[in-house]
């Protein structure tokens, strides 16, 4: 038995009052010694005491009224928790980190958000989107119009990280990227890290976006959904065997197709699909032990068909993409003891894409046609071990493992062409490349004082593939000292190591999510950021943060100047469709400064956030071996975002954004060939410097209101928002346009900026029972 | 407070150490000359680069008052504008050698001379051209050794002539029948194509790979016919150049070109764009009706 003065556990597990399910990151405040901890992600805390002493523990959480007890410990014991969430009709909008107080948090470059603060932000056609939601961020930039694909820190659209229940989600994205593949409705959390990362992370150089599902709910049956114009979404979930075992289901499916059907004609349809499905089982074996299992399976499917007669002819025309994921997880929570937990965790996963390119022309007796196919898929293995534990009030461990096995297939290519009763088919696929990929670290957190704490860690990465093996090790190390009460100084160093890469062309948003290995053609990127901030908090309303940044890059890879990511058209060989001969690897480097100015509370709450950055990339290959600036690098971004509550049933919400414009390479020039010995098409076009080019600056407004109502059966909203509300037009891409005119024979080579979406309307009808 | 905060943007200002160019001025002239010791002149072309967004007519863009010249090292010949063929030119006379360098330079007014180097690559290889008459189709097989110890670059090409009747016959009529001469859509064995490109990059010094072609009603109303098959042995620029060429047209905006990257032109020339290549060419022609 312990003596006064001896140390004495509290440990226990923080839950939501209403269902019961687990509440991550739960910050938990022992004032007697100015210590902070938080709840894990599966809710579990500990604390170590002094036995005797008399002390007062806060639990807090964004969402969640506080609560306080006043323990004087004597004996181990298990202290279970429920905060319940603030009555308050609709949460106030926060992006903080969960502590309130900025000032207080060690980790730096971080961001966690919840279902409620996603759905507050105003939407595209109404659908909230997590992805669209982070992009609201300082330091997180959006890729095209409307589009959920990300930049973090001037890193790539590669170097993000999508965990979904720990399985990696290769595309995120729905429509092109206008939604994203999360139903907020199932969200339960995420958790965004932009530098400063944890050991526990690793195998992208840019960001972590850590997503959990709801577990579902273990009292009773629950379940909300929306009608929206573009797509509808159900949510189910509840008991199966109360507190003990319980579900989670949610769908959520296009329409588009059906609509677009009726009002096109049968000879010329475009329509276009996409799904998600979400389950979830969550089983508490008993204190000790609980299972979950988490799937989620999504498509989407673009179809064009054409018939027309032209010219003598008859032209058929086919095309289709269709590209989707699947996760599935299997965890198991181990609690070994009051101070010791641990978490196993499996995880599959897989990206297809596909397109189908069909053209046919009859004429007469003579039929030509093509029909063209492109595959592509990755999927993953994986096998996670995670420990947390907690040595003392001031002093927290983690460590753990992972362990994963790839399987990539970049590109399989077919072509068929029957000309004059000739058929010719050709076909070439790229060898699956199998890799493994693996991981031990460990790290640990320790309040040296009051004012210090330091957060140190080590993971050593694992790599191979063909002939090539590598043993890096990766330091991270984050600390924060506080100035003053409600002023602290922080600073984190992490370096990341990336074994895959994504191939992205600079066309059009399409779907080019082409994942391919590290091999021995193509190193590994490596990456190392340094970061520092200072955090202010103004009372608890509001907060300012400023971080500054600086990112060193290598291994980052490109297309090759007139690389064709399908290979439809090329000459089909295996030994000529290589991925690795379309790429090119160099250095990158991006920096930047970052402010977050946040009012947290009273009936107007929101944010500011502004990045001034700029973000460089170096090949041997392009732009004759000079630096050139990325694609992503956008000097300027401010984002304002901002909810008042006009009334308990009624909410306003706004949102604007502006960045400065996109880089990209078009043509400059167009020459000629007068002669025709060289050179069989004319003319040429010349694109001068790599990403040389400046769209015109980006700006965007949003806004939304929600009238919210309390029915005999649960609650309902309507929410109508406008998007682009002053109809702004944005680029989205640019086509190269040709014109002749025959009374003044004068040529003329243009480039024609397309936008996309003009101010549009929605309205969406919500529901929670 | 406020120090640190500017201690920081100094930082971030100071770091921005990473020094990327700002867009050139657009170059202003492009020329275009392949050198081949088979030819009988050295032909070029000159013309002015046009900027995006500005309307032109063909005949504005040629630049006829360029001064043109290839040099050896030892003699320079310049090459004299030819209105008719809208090129600069000049006899050969032996003048071009296989493995011998040349420069060029092009000078157009007072700007900064255009100038490009080459080397032109060994006599085309000699090779086996058998074929046969199948029906109204017509299928062909070309054979040779390649030379060890160099890499190589092939572009093989078919023409058909022969007499043809009505409609065939040339606008100013006249003739009851007429030579036509044209270049062939073969299917090479991953599709129809006019020209097949072929390289040893990878396979130095062995025999190529018989190469089969097949011509689908090649014999259709012509009498006599003749089909020509011609190798060339290419420098290296002018092949990637080529095979550029056939696959970038300006204003191609299909859903495939969608997925691919802005891909420039390979040049070799300083100053300007375009380029200054050589090859050798070597032909066979068969009856084959």
């Amino acid at each position: 038995m312990a003596t006064f003065g001896q140390p004495v556990r509290i440990s226990g597990f923080v839950r939501d009052s209403s269902s019961r399910e687990a509440l991550s990151n739960v910050s938990v405040v022992v004032e007697e010694a100015a210590s902070i901890t938080q709840s894990n992600s599966y809710g579990f805390y500990a604390l170590s005491l002094q036995k005797g002493r008399n002390y007062t523990v806060t639990y807090s959480r964004v969402g969640y009224r506080g609560q306080t007890i006043e323990i004087m410990p004597v004996v181990n014991r298990e202290l279970d928790i429920q905060l319940v969430q603030t009555v308050q009709m609709l949460a106030e909008v926060d992006v903080s980190a969960t502590d309130d107080r900025a000032s207080r948090q060690v980790q730096m470059s971080s961001i966690s958000l919840t279902a409620e603060q996603i759905k507050q932000v105003p939407a595209l056609l109404g659908e909230k989107d997590v992805l669209k939601a982070l992009q609201l961020l300082p330091g997180v930039q959006q890729g095209a119009e409307g589009s959920s694909v990300f930049y973090v820190r001037g890193g790539g659209a590669d170097q993000n990280l999508i965990l979904l229940d720990n399985a990696t989600v290769y595309n995120a994205n729905h429509l092109f990227g206008f939604f994203s593949t999360f139903n907020t409705d199932a969200i339960k959390r995420v958790e965004l890290f932009k530098g400063g990362f944890p050991a526990r992370y690793g195998g992208r150089l840019s960001s972590i976006v850590d997503i959990q599902l709801k577990e579902g709910n273990r009292e009773r049956i629950h379940g909300e959904g929306g009608i929206g114009l573009l797509a509808s979404r159900l949510t189910l979930e509840g008991p199966i065997v109360k507190n003990k075992v319980s579900f989670l289901l949610s769908a959520r499916r296009t329409y588009a197709d059906a609509l677009l059907r009726l009002i096109q004609p049968a000879t010329s349809q475009l329509t276009y699909r996409f799904y998600d499905l979400n389950g979830k089982l969550n089983w508490t074996l008993n204190r000790r032990n609980s299972l979950y299992v988490s799937v989620y399976t999504g498509d989407d499917l673009l179809q064009i068909k054409e018939s027309v007669n032209r010219s003598a002819s008859a032209i058929d025309y086919r095309n289709q993409l269709k590209w989707g994921n699947t996760t599935s997880s299997l965890r198991w929570n181990y609690l070994v003891n009051s101070r010791l937990f641990s978490n196993v965790t499996l995880t599959h996963s897989i990206y297809r894409f596909g397109l189908t390119d069909f053209y046919q022309r009859i004429r007469r007796e003579n039929t030509y046609s093509t029909d063209a196919a492109f595959a592509s898929t990755v999927r993953d293995w994986t096998l996670k071990v995670d420990m947390d534990y907690y040595k003392s009030l001031r002093h927290s461990i983690k460590w753990g493992g992972a362990w994963t096995l790839y399987r990539f297939q970049p590109r399989a290519v077919s072509n068929k062409t029957i000309q004059e009763g000739v058929e010719q088919v050709s076909s070439a696929t790229e060898a699956p490349v199998n890799t493994v990929e693996a991981a031990l670290y460990a790290e640990s957190q320790y309040q040296f004082s009051p004012k210090f704490t330091l957060n140190s860690g080590l993971r050593l990465s694992y790599y191979k593939a063909q002939r090539r093996t590598y043993w890096r090790p990766e330091p991270r190390l984050a600390l924060a000292y506080r100035l003053t009460e409600s002023l602290a100084l922080k600073a984190a160093y992490s370096r990341m190591n990336q074994y895959v890469h994504q191939l992205s062309n600079t066309g059009a948003g399409l779907p080019t999510d082409l994942w391919v290995p590290a091999t021995d053609a193509v190193p590994a990127q490596t990456g190392d950021q340094l970061a520092l901030g200072i955090a202010r908090d103004f009372g608890a309303t509001y907060s300012l943060t400023t971080d500054v940044y600086y990112k060193w890059m290598r291994g980052v890879i490109n297309y090759k100047s007139g690389a064709n990511f399908l290979g439809i058209g090329e000459d089909l060989t295996a030994e000529k469709l290589r991925w690795e001969n379309d790429v090119t690897s160099g250095r990158g480097w991006a920096y930047g400064l970052e402010v977050l100015a946040q009012k947290k509370r009273g009936r107007l709450t929101g944010w500011v956030g502004y990045t001034l950055s700029w973000s460089i990339r170096q090949f041997a290959e392009l732009n004759g071996g000079k630096p050139f600036y990325a694609r992503q690098d956008r000097r300027h971004d401010l984002k304002i975002v901002e909810t008042y509550q006009l009334s308990p049933k009624i909410r306003l919400s706004a949102s604007w954004q502006f960045n400065s414009g996109t880089a990209l390479t078009v043509p400059q020039a167009v020459y000629i060939n007068p002669g025709s010995d060289v050179g069989r098409f004319s003319p040429f076009l010349y694109y001068g410097q790599y990403n040389g080019f400046r769209t015109p600056a980006y700006h965007r407004l949003d806004a939304s209101i929600q009238f919210v109502r309390q029915k005999r059966w649960g609650e309902r909203s309507w929410e109508f928002s406008v998007f682009n509300l002053y109809n702004r037009r944005n680029i989205y891409y640019y086509s190269i346009i040709y014109q002749y005119e025959p009374s003044t024979k004068l040529n003329y080579y243009g480039l024609d900026g397309k936008w996309l979406l003009p101010v549009l309307p929605s309205i969406s009808y919500n529901f929670k029972f | 407070m406020n120090r640190i905060r500017c201690i920081l943007l100094l930082m971030v200002v100071t770091a921005g150490c990473i020094k990327v160019e700002e867009p050139e001025q657009s170059l202003r002239h492009a020329v275009f000359c392949a050198l081949s010791p088979e030819d009988s002149l050295l032909t070029a072309t000159v013309s002015r680069v046009v900027s995006i967004g500005e309307r032109y007519d063909s005949d504005s863009v040629e630049i006829v008052t360029a001064t043109v010249t290839v040099s050896n090292g030892t003699l320079t010949k310049q090459l004299i504008y030819n209105a008719k063929q809208r090129r600069y030119e000049t006899p050969n006379d032996g003048f071009v050698q296989s493995g011998q360098q040349y420069q060029l330079t092009a000078q157009v007014e007072q700007t900064t001379p255009l100038t490009g180097t080459c080397v032109v690559p060994s006599t085309a290889p000699e090779f086996q051209l058998k074929g046969e008459l199948l029906g109204d189709d017509y299928a062909f097989i070309i054979n040779w050794q390649d030379q060890p110890n160099e890499r190589n670059y092939y572009k093989i090409s078919t023409d058909i002539q022969g007499d043809a009747p009505p409609p065939y016959s040339p606008p100013t009529g006249g003739s009851a029948t007429a030579v036509v001469g044209s270049s062939l859509q073969v299917n090479w064995g991953s599709g129809f194509a006019p020209y097949l490109f072929l390289t040893d990059e990878t396979s130095d010094g062995q025999r190529i790979q018989p190469v089969d072609g097949f011509v689908r009603r090649a014999a259709l109303s012509i009498n006599p016919i003749y089909v020509s098959v011609s190798v060339s042995n290419m420098d290296k620029l002018y092949y990637e150049f080529d095979r550029a060429s056939y696959k970038t047209t300006a204003t191609d905006d299909g859903l495939l070109n969608r997925f691919k990257e802005p891909g420039e032109m390979p040049s070799n020339i300083e100053n300007g764009l375009g380029i200054f290549t050589a090859y050798s060419r070597r032909t066979v022609r068969i009856r084959i009706k």
